[in-house]
């Protein structure tokens, strides 16, 4: 994968964006490719949504959600799941590799997980 | 106005208490003596809660929050109080702060005991502005006559930002190096360092800072001339600062000088070695630079070159007369007469003349009066800074016994304790309570004698110092040669002449109006030592020549004079415990001087001032008593405009239904005795503060109003005209992201009608443009490009007071008469409904590409491209709201449940109540329901009221339906479960107390309902859902039902309990289910964007 490939993160409107904000407040970089698309929570992707990301050119799709147990919903964390191991398998039908779809969370607040987990990410669909 | 409550403490129990009282309908007052909510006892809950909690309160409609807030009147009793509040300044407008944080980085002040700056933020605390810690002036600052900001200075050279220091010394006044040597310092005198060692060396400081600047940088122009012409009579320190100030401010000033020198007093009364004449030269020359003229050997007056008449003939429109004192002060002894007998101003200026200027005739006179060189023997009468200067200069001329006469002792000596030091260090003799009886001589001779008495002090005059009184018959001679009188000067009025029209006092001095610093005659003003009997020190002249200037300024404008306000301000003077740190002593950084051998044979200056290391250091030694010093570095770094160093004390009158006290009584210094209508509460027992609150909604049933409810949609059948803003934020985006480029690529796109590139999107006069541009361009929906990141009504973790100021001002919430500030904008009050859809490029362009400018820039217009793309998308109209129906079903008994059951009807909810165990609990049509002895028992919130751990397993296992269990929720004060309208009374807690606060949360959460934005919640297109119930399995909460009978059996989501997740639309396998705020058509149009196809 090149590095101008576009990259799509769903974050939650909650932990996941905040964990963004922070990044952006403490100044901590990554690629400009990646495009952050806010959702009130992850349960609110489908995996219809989500192979739409693959379809319109996306490299790769990651889900940054809160924490577990800490679903400001409640349950949208573990629906995400369940959502996530469907559209795996749909996309790995249609060609698309295991690394480019991946779920995960970050602590409310936190910048530098939410880089890392980025950066990690990215440097798992190339490979690395 | 209805009568709300009043909550005293900005802690968790006092927002826990607001909100639940704002929710339900009260208004309230949140009082809090910080300038941040939450600060002093922490929440027990997590940190991003405890964010959001905050905001909320500061958001509520019904909250005003009162920071830095004092209690300052209780009258009345339950039911109507009459409060006063009294709001200490914040000096940061709330309307305009970006929290930046620029002004923290150049703010010079640590305050003591703190490691924060005089103005900070606090994390996690709300307001999310800065706020500047002032208690009031510094007592330097306050003393000082001309206005500088002394402490300011001080704490700038602190840091070795000595430009800065000058530049904000000379904003004050026009002759900084001059004030730097001979300044009486009133600020010095006012150190409090002095109460630990000795004053800080606040005058050495300014020296050294202006003589750093020998010529000074570009100053900003000046206005364009305003055609009207001034002239000033006297050129010493009151005349140039007038002919100063009113030159800044357009006018064309003329200084008309007697003397052939300039400078007045200042160049003929004061010796060299005290004020090097190239200062005077150089600080003169600046002004003159600003178009002021000087004519020197110019006497104005009836005799003189010019009558006053003539000047107002020659086009001048305003005449300020500004001669000071040259005149000096008779004895009135016998022999005062005889020659040898001359007066101290006279004898200095003939020396200070004799040094400047070529002409010999000086140098004769002074022959003349030391008629025996320096054999002669002179005394000095008088103890103010002229008899110093006079013995100095003598003992520099070379006269060997010059000796001082003074009637009173040193402490009552009126010159400055430094001189009086230097003076006997050079071999002046000083004889106190001595006072002359008569001259001895003759006309031919000359003076041979002075004879004296001894003296002891009596009581204190009129001026305060102790009265000296003679002893009888200690007369003692004393043989002379020269007699120097230095007992004060009087104003020359004789060359004004006769017929000038001007009104003198007793006093000899020019009479003025005291506001106007008019004289009797309009047009002409007076200032200085002419006006005064008191003898006034560079500083002071320096001072009321700058109100003299407003008022002369005030005149030729036309303006009431009354209006004229130089410093009215009325502040109090800052006076702090000093830490046990500061009252570590610190010897003040000694002056270098010139060596004793050197001083006497030169007129160079004595003292040689400080390098930067000795300034920095003297400087560090600085209290920082304001703390704030007042230096207004905040005010040039912050680019909103923000900060307001003027900022009053506000005082508010309220009339106040009840009052609740949350944490210790004490600290707000007022007798509050609880009783009726006054509550107390634990500063962080949040159960306890919902059932007070339980109780105050009871109190002020009347006063209760409906929270505002959203305002209409945009019509779905108008075609998109679309108008975009991008915010520039400061630097903080444009800095970053080309701003213009980017709104000048998204002008072109389709639908859009209006592109404009905003300063600060988040302050008032931003909205005002927004809905200006939506007016003139009937603009159906706004993009706003900033930090805002949705526009929703609701607070996320990651939100900001900015965030909600802007969506506030923009009137995005139910339109309410917004209690967030009192500056909201205007426009767009009766407005048509607007889409507005917002954007984060802040955070998610600028800051996290800091370091790619042309990335962030592309990657900007992208996500706006993604926001246009969802503003275009078609309107989905959301569901009609149901009214809220005010009731509540208690399951359960004992004494919580009567606790409860007394607080719902006293808060005017219809209470149904069932004590045995129910079989089953379902949510259907909007209400909880429940089947038991045989009828259905039904109402809008829930109560769970267990007597024991046994039954809560009963009444959470009546959920058992719906998976997983009924749980607390751990963060609910043993009072709220996961799901919405279901609440519940730990059995371990006080019931009364238990029982009253869920009465409290269930009035909260219906009043909440009445806010709520149809937007969020998920909406069913009966025609595509085919009722397989995949929806009510999903949520968890409960909010899909399946209503109507097959084959018309459609889903419906019950929007009481709807929490706008999504997740039953992402689940819908029909797609039947949608959120109006974020569909998937507004996700695919999204992404189509960010992804380029």
């Amino acid at each position: 994968m090149n590095d101008r490939a576009r990259v799509v993160v769903f974050t939650c409107n909650w932990s996941g964006y905040s964990g963004l904000e922070a990044a952006g407040g403490a100044r901590l970089g990554f690629p400009a490719s990646v495009f952050p698309l806010r959702v009130t929570c992850l349960g609110r992707l489908s995996s219809g949504v989500i192979l739409k990301a693959f379809e319109k050119g996306a490299a790769g799709v990651l889900l940054l959600g809160c924490p577990p147990g800490e679903c400001h919903y409640q349950f949208g964390n573990h629906r995400a799941e369940e959502v996530l191991a469907e559209a795996r398998q749909l996309a790995g039908l249609l060609g698309y590799r295991r690394e480019q779809l991946k779920l995960d969370w970050v602590d409310a607040g936190d910048g530098e997980a939410f880089v890392t987990k980025v950066r990690d990410f990215i440097a798992g669909l190339n490979g690395k | 106005m209805t009568r709300g409550a009043l909550i005293l403490g900005g802690n968790p129990a006092g927002c826990q208490a607001a909100l639940d009282l704002a929710d339900a309908g009260i208004q309230v007052h949140l009082v809090e003596s910080a300038p941040f909510l939450g600060q002093e006892d922490r929440f027990t809950l997590p940190s991003r809660w405890q964010h959001t909690r905050l905001l909320e309160v500061c958001k509520h409609p019904n909250i005003t929050v009162w920071t830095q807030t004092h209690l300052s009147r209780v009258e009345g009793e339950a039911g109507r109080f009459r409060i006063e509040l009294r709001q200490h300044p914040r000096y940061v407008d709330l309307s305009k702060c970006t929290a930046c944080g620029d002004c923290l980085t150049v703010c010079p002040v640590t305050v003591p005991g703190t490691d924060r700056k005089a103005i900070h933020l606090v994390r996690d605390g709300q307001p999310g502005c800065a706020a500047i810690d002032k208690i009031g002036k510094a007592p330097c600052s306050n003393a000082c006559p001309g206005g500088i900001h002394v402490q300011g200075y001080v704490a700038l050279i602190a840091q070795g930002r000595f430009q800065e220091a000058i530049d904000l010394i000379r904003e004050a006044i026009p002759l900084p190096g001059i004030c730097g040597r001979i300044c009486t310092h009133p600020c010095e005198v006012n150190c409090r360092r002095a109460e630990v060692d000795k004053a800080v060396a606040i005058r050495l400081l300014k020296r050294f800072v202006a003589d750093l600047e020998p010529v000074p940088r570009q100053e900003s122009p000046l206005p364009p001339p305003n055609g009207k012409r001034v002239a000033v009579v006297g050129a010493g320190p009151g005349g140039i600062t007038v002919a100063d100030r009113l030159a800044r401010l357009g006018y064309r000033v003329t200084v008309f000088e007697k003397l052939p020198v300039i400078g007045g007093m200042m160049a003929v009364g004061i010796p060299t070695y005290r004020l090097p004449r190239e200062v005077i030269a150089r600080e003169y020359q600046q002004i003159q630079n600003r178009g002021v003229e000087i004519r020197l050997n110019t006497t104005i007056g009836a005799g003189g070159d010019h009558s006053l008449d003539d000047l107002f003939r020659m086009g001048y429109e305003a005449i300020c007369l500004a001669i000071g004192a040259h005149r000096s002060h008779t004895l009135r002894i016998p022999g005062e007469e005889l020659p040898g007998v001359v007066h101290g101003i006279e004898l200095l200026k003939v020396i200070n003349l004799s040094q400047q200027l070529d002409d010999p005739q000086y140098k004769a006179t002074l022959e003349r009066w030391l008629r025996r060189g320096a054999q002669t023997r002179v005394a000095v009468l008088g103890g103010g800074n002229t008899a110093m200067d006079v013995s100095r200069s003598l003992r520099r001329l070379g006269v060997q016994e010059v000796r001082i006469l003074y009637r009173r002792t040193r402490n009552e000596m009126p010159a400055i304790p430094e001189e009086v030091e230097d003076a006997e260090q050079e071999g002046v003799q000083i004889e106190f309570l001595v006072s002359p009886v008569r001259v001895i001589g003759d006309a031919e001779n000359g003076v041979a004698a002075l004879e004296c008495l001894r003296m002891k002090l009596g009581e204190p005059d009129a001026s305060g110092r102790r009265r000296p009184v003679p002893i009888a018959g200690s007369e003692f001679r004393i043989d002379l040669d020269l007699v120097v009188l230095a007992i004060g000067q009087a104003p020359d009025l004789e060359q004004l002449g006769e017929g000038h029209g001007i009104t003198v006092t007793r006093e000899e001095r020019i009479h003025v109006d005291g506001v106007r610093f008019m004289t009797t005659r309009p047009g002409v003003f007076a200032v200085g030592d002419a006006v005064t009997s008191d003898k006034m020190a560079v500083i002071e002249a320096i001072g009321m020549g700058k109100k003299a200037a407003a008022a002369i300024d005030a005149y030729l404008q036309g303006q009431p004079p009354h209006e004229v306000v130089v410093d009215a301000r009325e502040v109090p003077i800052a006076r702090r415990e000093l830490t046990e740190e500061e009252r570590v002593p610190k010897p003040r950084v000694p002056v270098p001087l010139l060596p004793m051998a050197q001083r006497l044979t030169s007129y160079a200056e004595v003292e040689l001032g400080y390098t930067a290391e000795q300034a920095m250091a003297e400087a560090q030694r600085c209290l920082v008593c304001g703390p704030c010093s007042e230096c207004l570095a905040c005010v040039r770094a912050c680019q909103p405009g923000a900060i307001v160093h003027e900022q009053p004390e506000r005082l508010v009158d309220l009339e106040i239904g009840a009052i609740l006290c949350a944490g210790d009584p004490a600290r707000w210094g007022l007798p509050l005795a609880e009783g009726r209508g006054v509550y107390r509460l634990p500063p962080t027992e949040l159960t306890t503060a919902s059932a007070v609150a339980a109780q105050v909604m009871f109190d002020l049933l009347t006063e209760r109003r409906p929270l505002p409810a959203p305002g209409p949609m945009i019509s779905d059948r108008e075609a998109a005209r679309i108008g975009v803003f991008v915010c520039q934020c400061g630097g903080e985006i444009a800095g970053v992201v080309d701003t213009e480029t980017v709104r000048r690529r998204v002008a072109a796109w389709p639908d859009v009608v209006d592109a404009q590139v905003l300063p600060f999107s988040c302050s008032p006069e931003a909205a005002e443009e927004i809905w200006r541009a939506v007016t003139a361009n009937r603009l159906n929906r706004v993009v706003l490009a900033a930090c805002s990141c949705c526009a929703l009504d609701q607070i996320c973790y990651s939100c900001t007071y900015q965030r909600v100021r802007c969506k506030a001002n923009l009137g995005v919430f139910p339109d309410h008469p917004s209690r967030l500030m009192d500056m909201m904008p205007t426009t767009g009050k009766d407005r048509t409904p607007v889409l507005f859809e917002f954007v984060n490029i802040r955070e998610q362009c600028a800051w996290v590409h800091a370091d790619d400018p042309p990335a962030a820039t592309a990657k900007a217009t992208a996500l706006l491209a993604a926001a246009i793309a969802r503003a275009r998308a078609p309107i989905l109209k959301a569901p009609e709201k149901p009214t809220v129906d005010r009731s509540a079903l208690i399951l359960g008994g004992g004494e919580a449940a009567l606790a409860c059951r007394a607080a719902l009807t006293g808060e005017g909810i219809a209470v149904r109540h069932l004590e045995e165990a129910p079989g089953q609990v379902r949510r259907s049509g909007g209400q909880y329901q429940v089947m038991a002895q045989d009828r259905l028992w039904q109402a809008s919130a829930l109560v769970l009221i267990p007597r024991d751990a046994e039954e809560q397993v009963h009444l959470l296992a009546a959920f058992d339906g719906n998976a997983p269990r009924l749980q607390p929720d751990p963060f609910g004060n043993g009072i709220l479960t996961h799901r919405p309208g279901i609440f519940y009374c730990d059995p371990a807690l006080d019931p009364a107390t238990v029982g009253a606060a869920a009465a409290a949360q269930v009035a909260a959460w219906l009043g909440r309902q009445e806010m709520r934005s149809p937007l969020q919640t998920a909406l069913v297109t009966p025609s595509r859902c085919r009722a397989c119930a995949t929806c009510v399995q999903v949520c968890e909460f409960g909010a899909p039902q399946l209503i109507g009978e097959d084959p018309h059996r459609t889903a419906w989501i019950d929007p009481a309990i709807c929490v706008g997740c999504g997740t039953c639309a992402a689940h819908c396998p029909s797609g039947a289910i949608t959120v109006p705020h974020m569909s998937d058509e507004h996700l695919e149009v999204m992404l189509e964007q960010v992804l380029g196809r």
